[in-house]
């Protein structure tokens, strides 16, 4: 592909960078509560906007990411490559961010890093691609940054998946923590977070 | 507005941090919020900073702040230090945000020692600036071990050297600095906050950060979440109390201050939580004064 080809980032890096960051910050403070971006790039196919927004807010020289295959293309590389001096990286275990559709949610966090006891924070950042946040069912949250209880129910989201968040959960303080990507919107499931699937 | 060109000329990246470290220090505080109480390495560059201001609060400052925040700094509980007038100035040169002295108006506090009287809501930040990130560092110098610690959950020493406190004072003797464990899983240094502000963590509805400069740590304590001052069942948890209200504004239940109003040194307590006070004045609110509080 040649440099034509890419597509713009952020419009405007540093402003665009840290006001998508405070969104993304806000998200993983308070579980579940889905917020609205607050600025959108253009998006090479197949990624989504907030997908985008989290890649160019965070990924750098320093974090080796890995795409699931129904998103690794060059088009996308290339566009990582150029906008963030990102490397991709094909062993899923030495990522630090994973880009996934939802559907693949149970499989890829089987693979991710956790992060060690003595350092804890050396997990991978999960980014979960989704339709939308107005599924049935769901996902009933508490834990840390949510004063009682919240119902969370993303697009795409099977009982296999939410098993696969539970079984993170219990890992605390080690493992992934995830951030739900929607098409103008994010959420996100810090490890800290307790579930308790509902009904649909 | 990726660079501010200033009066003087002079372009600086917004909020001054390069963006390089910006996303290191936000990659930390992100992993921070998602393991609360747990410190956070981060590899912050050296910043050339004044003396008392704080490069671990400044450097997470600079790191969240976006242009539409408005900022407030205090300095114990003042806002009209020298330090905390600088700090301001500085945010307001480098970043162009607005400022105030309002704790009801600001998004975004950084401190030094205190924690606002009035409670934190939900749209807001607290970033702590903090000199000794490392709670269980006086017991055991060494960062491999305390790391083992903090791991292991082991934290006996901790409540062996707050036991050996009572033994020696009849009661806990810590007062800045106290201990907490957080979410039930991490002990916690509150930076130098006096422990009076110790129940104010505690399931606090805005989020509250907090950056070490020179040991490069980065810790987080998300909204709502349990912050429980170490004690024991026979020597319960107490904050420092006062005899008087506050001489100026009569309020019984903040932190008092003792300032020397005279050459005669006469004395008198009054809030340290300067916005607190001259808030409850402007309601209306009188202390005894001066010679009452004698
Ligand atoms: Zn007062």
């Amino acid at each position: 592909m040649s440099l034509t080809d890419l597509a713009p980032g952020f419009a405007d890096p540093v402003r665009d960078a840290a006001v998508s960051f405070r969104t993304i910050l806000d998200a993983m403070a308070r579980p579940g509560d889905v917020k609205s971006l607050p600025v959108t790039a253009p998006v090479p196919a197949p990624f989504n906007a907030a997908a985008i927004c989290v890649a160019l807010s965070l990924l750098d020289p320093d974090t080796p990411y890995w795409l699931a295959p129904d998103l690794r293309n060059d088009r996308i590389i290339g566009h990582f490559s150029f906008h963030t001096g990102a490397p991709f990286e094909a062993d899923i275990h030495k990522a630090q961010f994973a880009f996934f559709p939802v559907a693949d949610l149970a499989r890829v966090m089987k693979d991710l890093s956790i992060g060690t006891d003595e350092y804890p924070d050396r997990s991978a950042t999960a980014i979960a691609l989704v339709p939308g946040f107005d599924s049935a069912g769901g996902v009933r949250l508490a834990g840390p940054g949510i004063e009682t209880t919240c119902d969370f129910a993303p697009g795409g989201m099977t009982t296999d998946a939410w098993n696969a968040l539970e079984r993170n959960a219990m890992l605390f303080p080690l493992g992934v923590d995830t951030i739900f990507a929607g098409p103008d919107s994010l959420a996100a499931i810090p490890r800290s977070t307790r579930l308790t699937q509902l009904e649909a | 507005m990726s660079t501010e060109t200033q009066d003087d000329g002079l372009e600086y990246n917004f909020a001054y941090l390069d963006e390089q470290t910006k996303r290191m220090i936000r990659r930390a505080l992100l992993k921070a919020v998602a393991v609360p109480g747990y410190q956070v390495p981060f590899a912050g560059r050296e910043m050339p900073m004044p003396y008392g201001w704080g490069t671990g609060g400044i450097q997470v400052t600079a790191s969240i702040l976006e242009p539409d925040d408005v900022l407030k700094v205090i300095d114990q509980g003042a806002d009209d230090t020298t330090n905390a007038v600088s700090i301001r100035k500085f945010f307001q040169r480098v970043a162009g945000v607005a400022t105030t002295e309002k704790t009801e108006g600001a998004t975004l506090i950084q401190t030094r020692h205190r924690i606002p009287e009035m409670p934190l809501h939900e749209g807001q930040i607290l970033v702590y600036q903090v000199p000794i990130p490392e709670p269980l560092r006086f017991l055991e110098p060494r960062e491999t071990e305390t790391r083992k610690m903090h791991a292991l959950e082991e934290y006996g020493l901790m409540h062996v050297k707050l036991y050996e406190d009572i033994a020696r004072h009849g009661h806990i003797a810590t007062t800045y600095a106290y201990p907490v464990k957080v979410n039930d899983r991490y002990i916690m240094d509150p930076s130098p906050t006096p422990k009076f502000d110790n129940p104010k963590m505690n399931r606090c509805a805005a989020l509250q950060l907090f950056g070490a400069g020179r040991e490069k740590r980065i810790y987080a304590v998300p909204p709502y979440t349990d912050v429980v001052s170490l004690d024991f069942e026979d020597h319960p948890f107490e904050i420092q109390a006062w005899d008087n209200p506050c001489s100026l504004c009569g309020e019984t239940n903040s932190f008092l201050d003792e300032v020397i109003m005279d050459d005669q040194g006469t004395r008198m307590f009054v809030c340290s939580d300067t916005d607190h006070c001259t808030t409850r004045q402007q309601q209306g609110y009188q202390g005894p004064g001066q010679e009452a509080a004698e």
